[in-house]
């Protein structure tokens, strides 16, 4: 029996989706069999993000709804045959599917898969209630910024509410320099003020937006980019492996980079 | 920055975020709009007033955070 995570945030643009591509790709990198689910029901994007956006024939309502098998409905990745997506509508509404359908959906996933993560919507109405209800474990993920915490907080207390112990935190979209600079909530402050345990940071990165542009997840490129890297080191540290994060952020010496240059 | 800023006490972003946060978390988590306090004491000084005993000028109130509750407190000196 696979586990079912669910990605959360609260707050809207925060990292979710990218989040729930980089780090199903991560898993099913390192052999899993892993299921993506996107339950963000009419801003459907996850497709888009994996680069899979044409494959979509049937979506998570056509399956609740009985109208074709979820195997139908899966899509298997370009690049990695263990891959697979489970697409939300874009044309419907977010009460098209129940709490009831999505677990069942969600079971059977988990009985198919090692690892099935669920993309939530932004929120914490029917859609947010509706992406945990299968989930065994959650994520979430915010940004350094007051208001991508508070609603991250919001969030937390509706998940223990939920009976989900021990949430995990991604900090994203991290600015080492502005965190120096005293102009930024540093990873410290953000696990103080949330005081739950951090599963990883990701620095900000152009790189992410190139990479969405091309529907091919950053962690593909693996240690060529900040994020790619801090995504592969997400995903050790949700398998259970210690990570030291001071590394992502560590300068490099001249000599060390002088060397990276010349391939020596 | 400014030049006034030079070699002061000024508070960074980063610090100010963060006590912001923590301040407007209390109430969120306690489920209570940061106006109540307002309400809360005005109420407070009318019904206190009525005992000649309590230093209604120096009432404090405020609500904190201990472990895992949020904690009203309030304090009102005795008139010696």
């Amino acid at each position: 029996m696979g586990e079912a995570i669910v990605i959360t945030s609260g707050k809207g643009g925060v990292g979710k989706t990218t989040a729930v591509a980089n780090i199903g790709v991560g898993l099913a990198l390192k052999g899993y069999n892993v299921a993506l689910v996107d339950t963000d029901i009419g801003l459907r994007n996850l497709d888009l993000l994996l680069g899979l956006e044409n494959r979509v024939v049937y979506n998570i309502v056509d399956v609740a709804e009985k109208r074709c098998q979820l195997r139908q409905a899966l899509i298997k990745d370009k690049r990695l045959s263990n891959l697979y997506l489970l697409p939300a509508a874009q044309t419907r509404e977010k009460d098209a599917v129940t709490r009831e359908q999505i677990k069942e959906i969600i079971n059977i996933l988990k009985s198919l898969f090692d690892f099935v993560l669920i993309d939530s919507p932004a929120g914490i109405e029917q859609g947010f209630k509706n992406a945990i209800a299968g989930a065994d474990s959650s994520i979430v993920i915010t940004t350094p910024e007051v208001a991508a915490v508070r609603d991250a907080d919001r969030v937390i207390g509706l998940l223990e509410a939920n009976g989900f112990r021990d949430p995990l935190l991604i900090i994203n979209r991290v600015r080492p320099e502005m965190i120096k600079r005293g102009d930024m909530l540093s990873v410290e402050d953000v696990l103080e003020i949330l005081s739950i345990k951090l599963l990883g940071i990701v620095p900000e990165d152009e790189g992410i937006i190139i990479s969405v542009n091309k529907g091919e997840p950053i962690i593909f490129n693996g240690n060529q980019s900040k994020a790619g890297t801090a995504f592969t080191l997400i995903v050790k540290s949700l398998l259970g492996e210690k990570v030291d994060w001071n590394s992502l952020f560590a300068e490099s010496s001249l000599m060390e980079r002088l060397r990276k240059f010349f391939n020596i | 920055m400014s030049i006034f800023d030079w070699g002061g006490k000024h508070k960074s972003t980063r610090e100010l975020a963060k006590e912001r946060l923590q301040l407007v978390l209390v109430y969120d988590r306690a489920h209570l709009d940061p106006g109540i306090v307002d309400s809360l004491k005005e109420d407070l000084v009318n019904t206190i007033s009525k005992y000649p005993n309590f230093d209604i000028k120096n009432l404090y109130i405020d609500f904190s955070q201990k472990d895992d509750q949020v904690v009203l407190r309030i304090d009102i000196p005795i008139k010696i």
